[in-house]
C-alpha cells in the first residue's frame, strides 16, 4: 500500500513538475537534461543570489558552484522533492555560508549606505518640468530600491530567504517550507513576522 | 483635527517591495566557466568511499578487537601438560627433605611412597602385631621387666 502510494505520487510528481522530469532524465544519462536545467534555472537563480548576497560577482560565483553540486550531487536528488525547491536549498546554503563568512565586509559597506534620512523624499516642488526632473526620479527611485534592499538586509538571516521566495521568486508556502525545512505553518509565521518588520521600516515609503 | 492616517494594507508593501527589481545580467563565458568547472572537478566519491577515514578507524578497531581477543584465549587455555616422564623426573629432583616446602606441594600418593621407603625398617618389624601372638609376648615382655 505505502509502496503503491509512493509510486503514485513519485509518478504525480513527474508528471507535474517538468524541472523534476528533467533532472530525472540527466540521473539517467541524458546530460543534454543538464543543459537545459542550466537555462531555465540561471536567470531566477542569479535573481535570488543576488537578493541575498547583494554582490553580483559572488552572486555569479555562487551561481556556478549550484550548478556543479546539481551535476556532481545528482544521484542524491529524490522526486519526492521538487527540483526547485532543491535547487534553491542549494542556492541558499551557498548563499548564507557566503553571508557568514563575509558578515564583517557588509558591517563595513553598511555604514557607507544611506540612512533614511539622506534617502527621505524631496519635496517634488522644487523639481523643474525637464530631463532634470526624470533624472531626479530616476535618484529617488533608485534611493527607494536601495531602501527595501536595506530592509530586507536588516532581517534575519531565514526572514530574508523566506520574504525573497515569496515575493521575488512566487514561490508558495509548502515549497519555501522545504527549502527552508520548516513547517508551512512555521513558515506563514516567519513571513508575517518578516512584513510586519518590513512595513515598519518603510513605513515612510508606504 | 486631522483625521487618522488609514493603515496602509499589505497591497501598497508589496508595490514598495517591487521597486526592487535587480536586473542580473551574467557575464557571457558563464556557461563556458561553468563547463570547464565541470570538467576539473573531481568525480564524487561513491558511498562507500566517502568516508575513508571512517573505513581505517573501522579496520584498527576490528584489529584491536582480534588483538584483545586472541590474547584472551591465550590467558585462559590451560598450558599443555608436560609428558609423564619428565613429571617422574621433576619429582625425583625435587626429591624433598623433611621440612622442605616442595614436600609439602608433592602429591599425596607420592609423599606415602616416600614414608615408606623412608621408615621401612620399621614397618618390617612390626609384623608382630599382625598376629595374635602379638600380644602375648608384650605380655611376657612386661612380666619379665617386672
Amino acid at each position: 500500500m505505502g509502496a503503491e502510494l509512493t509510486v503514485v505520487l513519485d509518478a504525480s510528481v513527474r508528471t507535474l513538475d517538468p524541472d523534476t522530469e528533467l533532472m530525472l532524465r540527466f540521473q539517467e544519462g541524458d546530460a543534454s537534461s543538464f543543459d537545459e536545467i542550466v537555462a531555465r534555472y540561471r536567470k531566477p537563480l542569479l535573481g535570488f543570489l543576488i537578493r541575498l548576497v547583494r554582490d553580483a560577482a559572488a552572486s555569479e560565483e555562487l551561481l556556478q558552484e549550484a550548478f556543479l553540486r546539481v551535476y556532481q550531487h545528482r544521484s542524491r536528488y529524490r522526486p519526492q522533492a521538487r527540483f526547485s525547491t532543491w535547487i534553491h536549498q542549494i542556492a541558499q546554503n551557498l548563499a548564507f555560508n557566503y553571508m557568514r563568512d563575509h558578515r564583517r565586509d557588509r558591517l563595513h559597506d553598511s555604514l557607507d549606505e544611506p540612512t533614511p534620512e539622506d534617502t527621505a523624499p524631496r519635496e517634488l516642488a522644487d523639481l523643474r518640468p525637464t530631463t532634470e526632473q526624470s533624472m531626479i526620479e530616476a535618484t529617488q527611485r533608485a534611493r527607494r530600491q536601495q531602501r527595501v534592499q536595506a530592509a530586507i538586509a536588516a532581517l534575519p538571516e531565514r526572514q530574508q530567504a523566506a520574504v525573497i521566495l515569496h515575493k521575488y521568486q512566487g514561490m508558495n508556502y509548502a515549497d519555501i517550507g522545504s527549502t527552508l525545512k520548516l513547517s508551512e505553518s512555521a513558515t506563514k509565521s516567519i513571513l508575517f513576522r518578516a512584513y510586519e518588520s518590513l512595513r515598519r521600516e518603510l513605513k515612510d515609503l508606504l | 483635527m486631522k483625521p487618522p492616517v488609514p493603515d496602509p494594507g499589505p497591497d501598497r508593501l508589496m508595490q514598495v517591495l517591487d521597486e526592487w527589481q535587480p536586473t542580473p545580467e551574467l557575464s557571457p563565458d558563464f556557461g563556458l566557466r561553468l563547463r570547464r568547472r565541470i570538467l576539473a572537478a573531481p568525480a564524487p566519491l561513491p558511498w562507500w568511499s566517502v568516508s575513508r577515514l571512517q573505513w581505517v578507524a573501522v579496520a584498527v578497531l576490528l584489529v584491536l578487537i582480534a588483538g584483545v581477543g586472541w590474547y584472551a584465549h591465550l590467558r585462559d587455555t590451560p598450558a599443555a601438560a608436560p609428558a609423564t616422564s619428565a613429571v617422574i623426573e621433576a619429582e625425583m629432583i625435587a626429591q624433598p627433605g623433611p621440612d622442605s616446602q616442595a614436600g609439602a606441594q608433592l602429591d599425596p600418593v607420592m609423599r606415602d611412597l616416600q614414608m615408606l621407603n623412608r621408615d621401612g625398617d620399621l614397618i618390617e618389624h612390626l609384623d608382630f602385631l599382625s598376629a595374635g601372638t602379638g600380644t602375648t609376648r608384650i605380655q611376657d615382655r612386661v612380666q619379665n621387666d617386672d
